[in-house]
């Protein structure tokens, strides 16, 4: 379980890549729904972050799962639907990773297969914390 | 799940596996001023339009589970009732193909997912003015 007492989003590595290719969030993405915030309602990023943390890391644990048992298909519908959700909230990275995932077949290596979603299990966890960071300060 | 709200002919039914995608889409079809009723997949759409025409539109994600958004669209440019309701598939391919097919099948306006709330709001104005007109929306 993340702790938000663990949060530091400045310890997120750097590298000598573009910042939006960099950031586990583009919190610009987020912020550009607040012009669709309705008055009186929830904070709507809040609500969307919520979404996320409930969805994803099940996405993931499925696709796994999936890869356990070989069910290409399920591999490929999470990673589909997690590409939409990631992107749409600003995940930039974790929708590319799946971007990988999805047009893979049976034939394709496992080992690679296992390996992206190594790294997808480890980008989730640096977007988890942005999110919760994020919805900590909003909260507050 | 399925969320419906009030009675209206201001409604506009959403179809989107995607916990996340649907609330967005929620919140933005309420910002426009119309009352969303949505729905998890395409089953239980096509449950909700066997009894209920009254949507001024329809937006479907392309793959969801049970029933996916083109064969909504097929079933609904099949019965008189549905035909004027214009349809936005939304869709997370890069398969060009699949928005030729969303046009045969019926589909109004097609939107590749992401989309920022601009290209959402831009696409669902075209789809309510321009009603049944395919056309696509620049990736």
């Amino acid at each position: 379980m993340l702790s938000i007492e663990k949060v530091n989003i400045e310890a997120i590595p750097t590298m000598r890549t573009p910042k939006i290719f960099r950031d586990a969030v583009d919190l610009a993405v987020l912020a550009s729904y607040e012009k669709i915030q309705l008055e009186g309602e929830p904070d709507l990023v809040v609500e969307l972050i919520n979404l996320y943390l409930e969805d994803a890391p099940r996405r993931v644990v499925v696709m796994r799962e999936s890869l356990a048992k070989t069910n290409w298909l399920s591999v490929k519908r999470e990673a589909h639907c997690l590409r939409g959700s990631s992107g749409s909230l600003g995940a930039i990275q974790m929708a590319l990773i799946c971007d990988e995932i999805e047009p893979l077949e049976s034939g394709d290596l496992l080992p690679g297969i296992e390996a992206l979603l190594i790294c997808l299990g480890r980008e989730l966890e640096q977007v988890l914390r942005v999110f919760l960071a994020e919805r900590h300060r909003r909260l507050q | 799940m399925t969320f419906q709200s009030r009675p209206s002919s201001q409604r506009i039914l959403i179809a989107d596996d995607d916990p996340v995608m649907r609330h967005l889409l929620t919140s933005i079809v309420r910002k426009e001023g119309y009352d969303a009723v949505v729905v998890d997949d395409g089953r239980e759409a096509y449950r909700i339009l066997q009894s209920d025409a009254d949507f001024q539109a329809g937006i479907f994600d392309m793959m969801m589970p049970h029933l996916e958004g083109l064969d909504l669209v097929r079933y609904m440019r099949t019965e008189k009732r549905l035909q004027r309701i214009p349809v936005m598939m939304i869709s997370a391919e890069r398969d060009l193909q699949l928005m030729t097919k969303s046009f045969i099948a019926g589909a109004t306006v097609f939107l590749a997912k992401p989309f920022n709330t601009n290209q959402f709001q831009s696409t669902l104005r075209i789809l309510l003015t321009n009603k049944m007109a395919p056309r696509s929306v620049p990736l």
